[in-house]
């Protein structure tokens, strides 16, 4: 009761916050929205070029698949890393750490509002795209029902493996390699470059197992209808897993990361 | 020469200040690796499926890379820092300085910092070109080789005066940072030709927002792909946005009132 009241103080507190900030707010979320729509002229070049369809996409699915993709990464991002070496240097976590609470809990509605927030550019967006580019939605019941717990997992999962990846700014004061590196393996493995059964059969068997292609293309995939129900469960059978390790791994390098922590600014 | 040794001058700082952090060169070199990484990455998965898109092959697209790291290079290299520097100005008043300068300030602004290190991505962007043209066995003629430069050259000025069309608006607004991040996101689209593109948003990223036309260009060219009938964009486009950044500064200028002093 007394977590629920402050994370509904702290989620009002943010969603001001981003309010402020409104201009840079949108500037971000123009920024997120573009790289999916790139893509997605690029594979309808690529089906167009091959008469119609690619890898086993057409123009319509494809345009499908990256329009759902646009919404779920959204929903699943964080810009966390970006910001922790930062926070560290500036002295903002220095003032974190007087409350009696875990930080995490802050970032989790910084991250959730901004969400919320973003849905307003993202949803007439997603709508206008589709009137212009005609994609091909098939839905049965139950790819819908099962999205939304594939996307919740994914979202919890992502957040907390970036979370724990933000950690390393505790022990380099340069992270930018770091997350750059982070980078390219999500846009690798998420789906983002392309539809994962775009590439050789082995690398999108791997990647299937890969946190990254769960904590975003899971999800589009079950909404589009591209996987079996089977597929649909044993990914959420994984996503727990990762779940779990991540929550164990945050605890783990807090609680070291904490220790080294030596307070600047105040 | 009174020109060129300025920048000379400027050139030599930029590059005494950088030696000093010899690390972020590393950094620097990983960050550039990764990025190309990503970049032949998607070109090889993209090219799994066709064999042509738009009508450029896969050597083409990775001539095409090779010019996209060039520009990204030269933005980096003085055209992004130099304008971060003046925004800086802007917000606490340094910039009255650069008013005092006898030099034209947007000139000055231009050459004014200079990041060695991002001289990385320019080369391999150089490496990436010659090693596409050579494997892809180009032959250019002098003709187009002359072309190439001329269409490089017509690239950097549309980018340079695309940032300050960007960064003018500083005077007024202040506090823009941000306004970079509509750059870097709008950059990606540069990453492909502009064939991929609808026509709609073709004629946007020549005309509107030119990012992506400054790079298909000079790769255009070098790969034979340049229409003849299409030249005389090569110089209208950047006289135009030249013009109309340096019109923007000199109203920017007027309106600019200090903020210290």
């Amino acid at each position: 009761m007394r977590l629920f009241r402050i994370y509904l103080l702290s989620a009002l507190l943010h969603l001001k916050e981003h309010l402020i900030y409104r201009a840079s707010v949108l500037i971000w979320l123009f920024s997120m929205l573009l790289e999916p729509v790139v893509f997605m002229m690029v594979w309808r070049a690529v089906a167009l070029a091959e008469g119609g369809s690619a890898g086993g996409y057409t123009q319509g699915t494809l345009t499908a698949y990256y329009l759902a993709l646009m919404v779920v990464n959204h929903l699943t991002f964080t810009w966390i890393m970006h910001e922790y070496a930062y926070r560290i240097r500036e002295g903002v976590l220095a003032g974190q750490l007087l409350y009696p609470l875990h930080p995490i809990h802050r970032d989790v509605t910084m991250n959730a509002t901004y969400k919320l927030l973003g849905l307003v550019l993202f949803i007439p967006a997603f709508l206008l795209l589709s009137v212009f580019l005609k994609p091909e939605f098939q839905f049965e019941p139950w790819q819908v029902l099962a999205f939304l717990p594939t996307l919740a997992l994914a979202a919890a999962m992502r957040f907390l493996m970036e979370w724990a990846v933000a950690q390393t700014a505790f022990w380099y004061i340069e992270t930018s390699s770091f997350n750059q590196a982070y980078y390219v393996a999500t846009m690798f493995f998420s789906g983002r470059i392309a539809p994962i059964s775009m590439f050789p059969d082995w690398l999108s068997a791997v990647a299937r197992y890969l946190p990254f292609w769960l904590g975003v293309a899971l999800p589009v995939e079950t909404l589009l209808g591209s996987l079996t129900p089977e597929e649909v469960m044993s990914g959420m059978v994984i996503q727990a897993a990762w779940l779990a390790f991540f929550a164990g791994l945050v605890a783990w390098v807090w609680s070291r990361a904490v220790r080294r922590f030596g307070a600047v600014g105040g | 020469m009174y020109l060129a040794r300025v920048i000379g001058v400027h050139a030599r700082i930029g590059i005494l200040k950088d030696l000093q952090y010899r690390v972020n060169f590393a950094g620097q070199l990983v960050n550039s690796a990764l990025g190309f990484l990503l970049a032949i990455g998607s070109i090889l998965v993209v090219f799994r499926h066709t064999d042509l898109l738009g009508d450029w092959t896969q050597t083409d697209l990775i001539m095409l890379i090779g010019v996209f790291s060039i520009v990204r290079g030269f933005i980096n290299l003085f055209v992004r820092p130099g304008l971060q520097a003046y925004m800086e100005g802007i917000r606490t008043g340094l910039f009255d300085y650069v008013l005092l300068k006898p030099l034209d300030s947007q000139l000055y602004v231009s050459i004014r910092e200079f990041r060695i290190w991002s001289l990385v991505d320019l080369l391999t962007g150089v490496g990436l070109v010659v090693w596409s043209g050579w494997v892809g066995g180009l032959e250019a003629s002098l003709f187009t080789i002359v072309l190439f430069f001329v269409t490089m050259l017509a690239g950097f000025s549309v980018v340079l005066a695309f940032w300050f069309i960007l960064g003018t608006s500083a005077f007024w607004f202040i506090k823009v940072d941000n306004i970079f991040v509509v750059f870097d996101s709008l950059f990606q689209t540069a990453r492909w030709p502009l064939t991929v593109y609808p026509g709609a948003v073709r004629i946007l990223l020549t005309f509107v927002v030119p990012v992506a036309w400054a790079v298909t260009m000079p790769a255009a060219t070098l790969a034979g792909k340049l229409e003849i009938g299409s030249l005389w964009l090569t110089l209208l486009v950047p006289a135009f946005f030249v013009a109309v950044s340096r019109i923007f500064w000199k109203i920017g200028i007027r309106h600019y009132s200090g903020a210290s002093a």
